[in-house]
């Protein structure tokens, strides 16, 4: 099924759908609690254990839908991709095909880069690499590139301009790409867009919003564009984009899983959203009529967290171009968009903690006027992913105090009336299903997804059908690892937002991000120090008790072992088989991939001011050209 | 700074003190390469009434005073 061909009634039956089985399971999962809580009489602890089971069950499962749903929607992509092609333009589908026609683009593009004290290079490195995938097709006349800077370094702000210069200069830039540098950065990212468009917006009809370590091929772009002039209604068209570019352990764990599952997620969120679809900030084109009509940014009154600017934009934006008629769509189908992702766990949960705040910010605008229910309901989705872990800290807590608050077994209910003591009944094994139950929630998407990818032949991108099990069950094991010490980020997050504290705006940090040792202690040693205590408190309190708290314990205990591990580069493979988590962009690099990084090779062994001649940058051909 | 193209020029706010640009030119900051000029309004979405709830109370009783007050 695709995004494109989501009719209303088959969304409506999507929703439903998942929504029952969801709202069934946790409450089944409730139930099977209650029960086997009720073996000495229930008390009040597991009235409480059971409602965070059914929440955290809900939770699970409805993410454990959106893969199932994802399956059952999923179509075969155009070109799977195939191991070290002759030729690496084949790699990209819509250059497969050169003789096939495409609708010719009437309408003007803005391509978008805001940057906030970024390496210019390697951005406008990759902006080189997309204006040549752009001229490879010859449609360089309806793209301009602005690149809109609210850096705050002033070293930084100088090499920008040198290095915009540079581009300009090799790629014969001059009247079709700009550099822009805001005094005050207001607003942030949204406010450096919409100051671009309050000044230059009508010049174009559409902008294609990237990041700073955004990634595209001409020929995705040049399609997002027909998709758009092809429907009147599509405010914003967002496109999947894959990690690339991951080296450490964590970072190849993320790269893995985001090439690997999230396509299959993000089909099933599509069949869930119909035309209410996501927009996550980057890699995605707006109409700017749309845009400008319906996603002016209020303030939101009182100081952050909760007032000020709105962070997490992306959300509203997407809410308010659905509020005012718009369609939005998430098109899975198209390949050829990338970004890069956190290198490690620290970095991860910096972000994670912006995001946090900007996802709790949002309980702002629940009942803000005229939204589709459906975008309330994502709203209540993104708050939810940092709610629920909470969910399942409170249980096992709960289920320590419930050690402590537990009545005294009464054997002789009716001493009068009985000879034999009565003993509570064994609930062990239901216990246990319940346990099995939340593992298969947890577990069995992912497996389900290898199994499918082994199937369908799609495991081929990923090392074959052997390595993509393997890395599927690596990851599963990895992120159950760190799922302790990411639920102690996450509640960390949580309640520094809930006492007011603001998360600021911190720069991304990309590139090699090893950690040491001593680093990754001083980033969570409260963490190892709240496993130990955790441990010994309840080794003092109930010492059979331990032995099921350390698959938690354990990870909190070593979590600066595990973060300095994790973020160091993995070893090679042994003898030549395909390296554990690898992803299509491994075996085929997208010749937009190879174009920047050739850019960057060259500009970086060269003076950073003195012009390459263009002679020198010519390879590869299919991508450079 | 040095541009080798021709319109490429760099504005620096600092240099544009004191002319007509004034409070706009600082806001625009530096740009190099002339940006299109052509606005395009972004009116503020109302996404909250603040108080709502608060403030309609707040209207009811006031009316219920004003009216006493009056001797109704």
């Amino acid at each position: 099924m695709s995004p494109r061909q989501t009719s209303l009634p088959r969304t409506w039956a999507a929703r439903g759908l998942a929504l029952a089985l969801s709202i069934g399971l946790g409450a089944s999962a409730g139930a099977l609690f209650l029960q086997y809580g009720s073996g000495d009489g229930l008390q009040a602890m597991d009235w409480l254990r059971s409602g965070l089971i059914l929440l955290s069950t809900f939770w699970l499962a409805w993410g454990a839908c959106q893969g199932l749903l994802g399956l059952l929607a999923w179509r075969a992509p155009p070109a799977p991709a195939d191991p070290a092609p002759a030729d690496p333009a084949l790699a990209d589908p819509a250059l497969a095909d050169p003789l096939a026609e495409a609708p010719a683009i009437r309408g003007r593009t803005a391509i978008l880069v805001p940057v906030y004290n970024e390496q210019p290079a390697p951005v406008l490195a990759r902006v080189a690499a997309m204006d040549a995938s752009l001229a490879a097709l010859g449609l360089t006349d309806r793209f301009d590139f602005a690149i809109l800077s609210d850096t705050r370094d002033e070293e930084i702000a100088a090499a920008e301009r040198r290095w915009f210069l540079r581009l300009v200069t090799e790629r014969g830039g001059e009247g079709r790409m700009f550099y822009r540098r805001r005094a005050v950065n207001t607003g942030k990212k949204a406010g450096n867009i919409e100051d671009f468009i309050e000044r230059s917006g009508a010049a174009y009809d559409f902008a294609l919003i990237l990041d700073a370590d955004s990634l595209m091929e001409g020929s995705t772009i040049a399609e997002m564009v027909r998709r758009m002039e092809a429907d009147p209604k599509l405010g914003l068209l967002q496109s999947l984009p894959r990690i690339i570019e991951a080296e450490s352990r964590f970072g190849r764990a993320m790269q893995f899983s985001a090439s690997f599952y999230s396509p299959v997620f993000a089909r099933g969120l599509a069949a869930l959203q119909g035309r209410t679809g996501p927009f996550w900030g980057h890699n995605a084109l707006v109409r700017l009529e749309a845009f400008a009509q319906s996603c002016g940014l209020p303030v939101l009154a009182g100081e952050p967290p909760f007032g000020g600017h709105i962070m997490s934009h992306d959300y509203v934006e997407a809410a308010l171009l659905a509020r005012a008629g718009w369609t939005v769509r998430v098109d899975v189908d198209l390949e050829g968009s990338f970004e890069e992702g956190p290198e490690n766990i620290i970095d991860y949960a910096k972000r994670d903690r912006r995001w946090c705040q900007g996802n709790l910010q949002h309980t702002r605008l629940l009942m803000a006027p005229g939204l589709k229910p459906w975008s309330r309901f994502v709203f209540v989705q993104g708050i939810l992913a940092y709610i629920a872990p909470l969910f399942w800290l409170g249980f096992i807590a709960a289920s320590i105090a419930a050690i402590v608050l537990a009545p005294v077994p009464d054997y002789f209910p009716t001493p009068y009336d009985q000879l034999f003591p009565i003993f509570p009944h064994n609930d062990t094994a239901k216990a246990v299903e319940l346990a099995i139950g939340i593992f298969g929630l947890l577990l069995l998407p992912k497996l389900l997804i290898a199994a499918h990818a082994g199937w369908t032949g799609r495991a081929r991108g990923f090392g074959g059908g052997w390595t993509a099990l393997r890395s599927t069950l690596v990851e599963l094991l990895f992120s159950s690892l760190i799922a302790p010490v990411m639920l102690m980020y996450q509640t960390r997050s949580v309640a520094q937002v809930l006492l007011g504290l603001d998360s600021g705006w911190p720069t991304n940090n990309r590139g090699d991000g090893t950690l040491g040792i001593a680093e990754a202690w001083a980033n969570s040693r409260w963490i190892a120090l709240t496993g130990l205590a955790g441990l010994l408190f309840v080794w003092w309190l109930t010492p059979a008790l331990v032995a099921w708290l350390l698959p938690v314990g354990l990870p909190m205990l070593f979590s600066p072992q595990l973060i300095a591990w994790s973020s160091q580069r993995g070893g090679a493979a042994r003898g030549g088989a395909p390296r554990l988590f690898t992803v299509p962009s491994d075996l085929a690099p997208s010749p937009v991939i190879l174009a920047w990084k050739h850019v960057l090779a060259s500009w970086t062994a060269a003076p950073e001011g003195g012009a390459a001649p263009p002679a020198e940058v010519t390879e590869p051909q299919t991508a450079y050209a | 700074m040095n541009f080798v193209k021709g319109d490429m020029q760099e504005q620096d706010p600092d240099e544009d003190a004191g002319q007509d640009a004034g409070q706009d030119a600082d806001l625009v900051g530096t740009t190099i390469g002339a940006l299109p000029v052509a606005p395009l309004a972004m009116p503020r979405q109302v996404l909250e009434r603040p108080g709502r709830l608060r403030a309609r109370l707040a209207a009811l009783f006031g009316a219920g005073i004003r009216t006493r007050g009056l001797g109704n």
